[in-house]
């Protein structure tokens, strides 16, 4: 009686385990199918926002934005090294009285 | 007596019942043993699904890594007609997010076929709004979209993409096999509806996405060419027009580009000659931009003298031919730096005589004329120089002064760059190299080099050029601050299938700057213009665009140096 008892406790047991442990596995599997959706859309996401952002730094739009509050390219530039990192610049006339977009002393 | 089973009716029933016992264990035997390999097939037929993946195709970004094409995940919308409930209710519900019509709807989904595609490379926010409404017979496919975020920006050189993916024109097509890519698979087990069974088989290859194309471009300096020459051709009332911009010691294109163009997104809406990239493809015979050859030949060939004068009139005979000057002047003394300066055919014309035939065509071919340039563009012409064998008599009055010869922009753009390089030939790029899927920057061979002239002939054309740009017809293309060395050309178009030419022009402008350490080479080329003249025409756009790529590549300005006395008129 106590060996029928015993037996059947072990067998109830095994099956409980078997179960459960199929179970989680289960589970587990749904949450890396969930997962696996979860970053093919961040992955989606991330895609867009480089567009967004290729498309935001595009030069055109640059250009009309500038041009839409007012900004202009500057007519005359003039590069003129610094004297304390290349040959010292003769000094010359500037090229028009309007706009020097160098730095320099 | 007790009654005995009836031992015969036994026998026959197990009888029966083995036979029967007997058929199921054959039954089982044969399915188990010798048919379960057919019907295992057909489970995994019904199950197990392999599914392409497409691979991400390589972006293609400038010398900064600004993306100019890109590609994002899209899918491709199709449909089952035999399994569509309600087709008027679906392409109602449709239209919308396809921006299609609905009636053209209707009739794909009432069409007799199997299978129908509603439409192609539908971006993902899209593709899911129709997912979730979970139409019958509707279904979508995985497939790669590519974007030009710049829309026109340098789309001749870029070229476009066909719907699956392949390029067809440019750098799409020239690098479509680093830029596409491999595609992978997966094996899953699907149950009937399609979803993957989460225990299920599931095997999968990975796909390889494509090398990303880094090109020689800088996108400002691109834009900016581009918006230039929008604004000349419309100015001068040209027909269209090619700026390039070129680093002369490396070959490398900073910017190339073509008016008029199109938006590379949209470009089964262009027309053809849109879409070519005619810096490249086109050849255009150049004018009085030619002449710098003649002249560093004959300074090489030591066949003229640097300060060496002599007489010039305003025309000149050659064979049957009369040639002149653009404008009436009585004879006069010039030397070689006036010819230049001054433009004057019948100069150049008497400079080709003392080199003669055999040597202006050896120097022609060396500047690089009559062959490719090396950039690898797809439909690259070799421009039109025949061999000096099949010359006209006539032809040492109109090639040396870029007539009766044809090259691309790039050919003649290569020549001044040569000059500029103190005689080297550098072969021109577009493309500095590639990033794999692993991260690594794969950069391309330094290009090849061949040396021209001497450096000491470079100078003295480049002091010619100076001149020309001081005091000359190029005067339009001076920047204040910096030394700048061109030469104007205005050369009549040929009449289109017959001989002659016609009363229409092509002005240009080719030089580099600063003259005594150039950064750049520019060409500045527009077709049919109404103001006709390079120096008018071609002149002011190349000064704009120098100037500003100047500025964008924070050159230092550097005075001129003292020139000769300009004699002509004087």
């Amino acid at each position: 009686m106590p060996f029928a008892l015993l037996s059947m406790v072990a067998v109830t047991a095994t099956v409980l385990l078997l179960t459960g442990v199929q179970a989680l596995m289960a589970q587990g599997a749904f949450r890396l199918s969930e997962l696996a959706e979860r970053a093919e859309q961040l992955g989606v996401e991330r895609d867009l926002l480089r567009l967004r952002l290729a498309r935001l730094s595009s030069p055109d739009r640059v250009a009309r934005a500038g041009g839409q509050v007012g900004l202009v390219l500057p007519e005359q530039v003039e590069i003129l090294p610094s004297p304390t990192h290349g040959p010292a610049s003769p000094a010359r006339r500037p090229a028009s009285p309007t706009t020097s977009a160098a730095s320099g002393p | 007596m007790s009654a005995r089973p009836p031992a015969g009716r036994l026998v026959v029933l197990l009888a029966v019942l083995s036979v029967g016992l007997g058929g199921v264990a054959l039954r089982l035997v044969t399915l188990q043993l010798r048919e379960a390999p057919r019907y295992r097939a057909l489970a995994e037929e019904q199950r197990v699904r392999e599914i392409s993946v497409v691979p991400e195709r390589g972006s293609i970004l400038d010398r900064s890594m600004n993306a100019l094409a890109l590609s994002l995940p899209a899918r491709a919308v199709y449909a089952d007609p035999r399994h569509v409930v309600d087709s008027d209710g679906t392409a109602r519900q449709l239209a919308p997010l396809l921006d299609l019509h609905e009636p053209a709807l209707v009739r794909l989904l009432r069409s007799d076929e199997s299978f129908v595609y509603l439409a192609r490379r539908v971006d993902l926010p899209v593709a899911q709004r129709i997912e979730q409404l979970d139409l019958p017979g509707i279904g979508l496919l995985d497939e790669s979209k590519r974007y030009y975020p710049g829309r026109s920006l340098a789309a001749q050189v870029l070229g476009f993409v066909g719907v699956d993916d392949t390029g067809l024109a440019g750098l799409e097509l020239q690098y479509q096999d680093l830029l596409a890519g491999r595609p992978g698979s997966v094996v899953i087990e699907q149950d009937p509806s399609g979803q993957a069974i989460p225990q299920g088989f599931s095997e999968a290859v990975e796909s390889l996405r494509g090398h990303d194309l880094v090109l020689t471009l800088d996108r400002d300096l691109q834009f900016q060419a581009e918006r230039a020459l929008q604004d000349a051709v419309e100015q001068n009332g040209a027909n269209g027009g090619m700026v390039i911009v070129m680093v002369p010691s490396t070959g490398e294109i900073l910017a190339m580009a073509g008016y008029p163009s199109f938006d590379a997104n949209e470009f089964s809406e262009a027309l053809p000659e849109m879409t070519r990239n005619r810096s490249v493809t086109d050849a255009y015979e150049p004018g009085s931009v030619n002449k710098v050859i003649t002249a560093a030949a004959a300074l090489e060939e030591g066949a003229v003298g640097l300060n060496e004068q002599w007489v010039v009139p305003d025309r000149y005979q050659v064979a049957d031919k009369l040639f002149h000057d653009s404008h009436r002047h009585p004879p006069i003394p010039m030397t070689l730096t006036d010819v230049i300066a001054q433009s004057s055919n019948i100069g150049t014309i008497m400079t080709a005589q003392r080199l003669g035939p055999e040597t202006l065509d050896h120097y022609l071919r060396k500047f690089g004329f009559g062959h490719d340039t090396g950039i690898d563009f797809p439909g690259e012409s070799d421009g039109i120089l025949m061999s000096e064998d099949d010359w006209w008599q006539t032809s040492m009055g109109t090639i040396p002064i870029g007539q009766g010869i044809a090259v691309t922009p790039l050919q003649m753009l290569s020549v001044y760059a040569t000059v500029a390089n103190g005689g080297v030939r550098v072969e021109p790029r577009l493309v500095r190299g590639a990033v794999s899927p692993s991260g690594e920057f794969l950069g391309t061979q330094p290009s090849a080099v061949a040396r021209v002239i001497s450096p000491e002939t470079a100078r003295a054309v480049t002091g010619m050029l100076g001149r020309a740009v001081e005091a000359g017809t190029g005067q339009e293309a001076q920047i204040p601050g910096y030394w700048v060395a061109g030469k104007t050309g205005t050369a009549r178009k040929p009449l289109e299938g017959q001989l002659g030419y016609s009363e229409q022009y092509v002005a240009s402008f080719i030089g580099f700057a600063p003259a005594r350490k150039p950064a750049i080479a520019v060409a500045a080329i527009l077709d049919e213009p109404d103001t006709v003249y390079g120096g008018v025409a071609a002149a002011p756009l190349f000064r704009e665009v120098t100037h500003f790529a100047l500025a964008h590549l924070r050159v230092p300005s550097a005075d001129p140096p003292r020139s000769p006395a300009f004699v002509v008129g004087e």
